[in-house]
């Protein structure tokens, strides 16, 4: 399942990021990456970004962003 | 230690660099441009040790550039290699996990480094725990921690600096790219790395990432060999508990600032109480500096006598620059809650809240605030695009503020809406003016943000289209912070602009004062015959003198030429003299007229919406200002870049003339085609 399709709240881990160079290089850089538990937080409104929690920071990114990575629901 | 040597903090954004730069240096510090883009670089002198420079790197994750403005930063870097004496890395306690990134590259490009983990006091109280000792063993750097908002440890780091205390921790991959240099290069493999990258992106900015694949897959793997190695670093060395969520506070402030309804409520009541606070609240401040200037006037004339230099300083040097540094109280409030709601954390939930929206006109959610902030003032809100770290976003966002309705408008609709407007109600409840004079500024937020789109449409894409942000806890800013801010964006303001406002009065002045031929012997015939007619009131006498004057000055000569090019919007050689000098300010117009329409001392709006309507059009005899001509010079301000200190604001922010001209060509060619449709309907 992708993180675009977390519900609010919901936790899930990292289990894959898409090739995009941009993004994945600045996940990278923020320390972000596969096997990190993520939580989403909110999501603006119409379709607008999508806040995370990992790792002790907060980040945002788009909502096209979020189809780049996969994850797995923990319950 | 007494030799004079220079340091550059470094750290990833939000990592309280800024701080500890503003605490180290005090208010000692020169703001500069990189070369080519107004990305801010910083130096200051240490406290109490002038040998001492330091310099401020902009927060980066790490030195391969996202940006434009991350480039330039990182050749900045590799430029000022040979001239740094060390450098001290900042990191924040609770994300050294992250900051380790950077430490290592930096380290890799051989700066002796002076590690500091800051916001220690912030780890402690989250319960996250760094064994230094090991950490030290680990890395071979020195540390020192520091709480920015405790003048004992940045006192104690101040000591460390000017002691030099740097030293080479050990190197990460520099040994990788060694091996991959050159024999004679052996040593800078890493910098000939980092420089080849650099000089690639830049030629490769039109492209989908700036970065060719071969150098985007050799990034990837020298960011993820080095994140692998120091995870294992920080697995040993720090403690924190397990899957850290938000703070307390952070979580319960955003669930109602990030709520989906009450979220949107609170931004627009904030932005009401700032435009609320800079009209109310500069108001005594302005009237103030107006007084002073009409002083300095005066003074002028005593002291330089009523010859040409005294004529320049008072009437040409003195109201020009007043006439823009009367906006300094705006742009201070301005800045101080830009300042204010950044140190807070609100101005990334902004992003978050806006990004949406924007993007389908070609911005970010980073756009909201200069746009905004350009309905004072153009001016703080070009600056407020600063935040912007997509150039072509910044770039767009600086070309379309000057759209929105700024308050030098309001002079000219308020006139023009009474001459064209009837006093009548609309659905009963509505005022006619009231609903036109929301139509206009409704018109210039569409103009700039349809503009956006436009523009979006015709620049070359500088990067992806992904937004990937840090969102800060929310934190009280501090007082000191806030005003060094605010008083660098003043200065910046006064020095910059002021130079160019400076000439462009003289010129302005020299044009209004002289003109061609006989001039002085017209005027004085003018003031004979005005005087054997009987015009004896001295203010009746001296309006229409300064009228004939401006009629008979090179300005003058100037509108009767300019005449035939805006006899199609409806507007004779009189409107001309206003709109050329409005150039210089939009206000100016409203002066201008009053001054051409010899509206006598005691001016008053009415006095001159009064003349205005009885004026005829000598060809035609009918009213010069009718319902065609005012709706045209209205719609002509809605559109028209009518402000030379925007202009010089956007030649500073961009770093060439070039944006400043192109916007005022198109902004005037809009207007222009935008008042003849105006004129050719209601006619």
């Amino acid at each position: 399942m992708l993180l675009t399709d977390l519900k609010k709240d919901q936790k899930a881990f990292i289990t894959d990021i898409k090739n995009e160079f941009n993004f994945i290089k600045r996940l990278t850089s923020l320390g972000i990456g596969i096997n990190h538990q993520i939580e989403l937080k909110f999501k603006a409104p119409l379709n607008g970004p999508y806040y995370i929690c990992t790792n002790n920071r907060q980040v945002i990114m788009r909502k096209s962003d979020t189809t780049l990575i996969e994850v797995a629901p923990i319950n | 230690m007494n030799t004079s040597f220079k340091i550059a903090l470094i750290g990833n954004p939000n990592s309280g660099k800024t701080s500890i730069f503003n605490g180290i240096t005090g208010l000692n510090q020169k703001v500069g441009n990189y070369p080519g883009i107004t990305v801010s670089k910083k130096s200051g002198k240490l406290l109490r040790n002038n040998d001492v420079e330091v310099i401020d790197i902009p927060g980066l994750y790490d030195l391969y550039p996202n940006s434009y403005d991350e480039a330039v930063v990182v050749e900045e870097l590799l430029h000022q290699k040979d001239d740094l004496s060390g450098v001290v890395f900042i990191a924040d306690a609770t994300q050294l996990d992250k900051s380790l990134l950077l430490f290592s590259q930096v380290v890799d490009l051989g700066f002796p480094v002076l590690f500091v983990i800051n916001m220690i006091d912030k780890a402690e109280a989250n319960e996250v725990k760094i064994d230094l000792e090991k950490l030290k063993s680990l890395t071979g750097a020195k540390f020192i921690t520091t709480n920015a908002k405790s003048k004992e440890s940045l006192a104690d780091l101040t000591e460390q600096i000017r002691e030099s205390n740097f030293t080479h921790p050990h190197s990460y991959l520099r040994s990788y790219y060694d091996k991959l240099a050159a024999p004679e290069d052996h040593g800078n493999g890493y910098n000939n790395w980092i420089k080849e990258v650099y000089d690639a992106y830049k030629l490769n900015l039109g492209n989908s990432n700036g970065h060719s694949e071969f150098h985007s897959s050799s990034m990837i793997i020298d960011l993820k060999n080095r994140r692998r190695f120091l995870n294992s670093i920080t697995e040993q060395v720090m403690q924190k508990p397990v899957n850290l969520n938000l703070n307390e506070r952070t979580k319960w402030l955003d669930n109602i600032i990030l709520h989906p309804i009450l979220g949107g409520l609170i931004f627009v009541f904030i932005l009401f109480l700032i435009f609320q606070a800079i009209y109310a609240w500069s108001a005594w401040p302005m009237d103030l500096l107006d007084a002073s200037f009409a002083f300095m006037s005066e003074q002028a004339v005593n002291i330089f006598g009523e010859g040409i230099l005294g004529r320049l300083v008072s009437e040409g040097i003195i109201p020009g620059l007043g006439g823009v540094l009367i906006f300094i109280p705006q742009i201070a409030l301005l800045f101080i809650f830009i300042a204010f709601l950044e140190g807070t954390g609100y101005m990334s939930r902004v992003v978050f809240l806006t990004d949406r929206i924007m993007q389908k006109f070609g911005l970010n959610g980073r756009s909201v605030v200069p746009l905004i902030s350009g309905v004072a003032c153009s001016i703080p809100g070009i600056m407020a695009a600063r935040t912007i770290d997509n150039a072509k976003e910044r770039l767009i966002t600086i070309l379309v503020t000057p759209f929105m309705t700024c308050s030098a408008r309001l002079p000219v609709y308020v006139i023009f809406i009474a001459i064209a407007i009837p006093d009548k109600e609309v659905l009963g409840f509505m005022n006619l003016k009231g609903v036109t004079l929301f139509g206009l500024y409704a018109l210039g937020t569409l103009a700039a943000l349809f503009g956006s789109l436009a523009l979006s449409k015709i620049f070359k894409s500088e990067g992806s289209k992904s937004l990937l942000m840090e969102i800060p806890d929310y934190s009280l800013p501090k007082f000191r912070e806030i005003f060094v801010m605010t008083y660098e964006k003043v200065k910046t303001f006064v020095v910059e602009a002021g130079k160019v406002i400076f000439f462009i009065s003289i010129i302005l002045w020299f044009l209004a004062s002289f003109g061609p031929g006989n001039y002085q012997d017209k005027i004085d015939q003018f003031r004979s015959e005005k005087v054997s007619a009987g015009v004896v009131d001295e203010g009746v006498l001296e309006d229409e003198i300064n009228a004939f004057k401006l009629q008979e000055s090179y300005a003058g000569k100037i509108g009767k030429v300019m005449e035939p090019v805006v006899r199609p919007l409806g507007y004779d050689w009189k409107i001309s003299i206003a709109l050329l000098s409005s150039f210089a300010a939009r206000e100016v117009f409203v002066g201008t007229l009053a001054t051409i329409y010899s509206v006598n001392a005691d001016f008053s709006e009415q006095t001159l919406i009064g003349k205005l309507k009885a004026e005829k059009n000598p060809h035609t005899l009918k009213p010069q200002f009718n319902v065609a001509t005012s709706m045209s010079l209205l719609i002509f301000y809605v559109f028209a870049m009518q402000c030379m200190s925007t202009l010089a604001i956007v030649k500073r922010e961009t770093g060439t003339w070039k944006w400043p001209i192109l916007q005022f060509v198109v902004m005037t060619a809009i207007a222009y085609v935008a008042a003849f449709g105006t004129y050719q309907f209601f006619s």
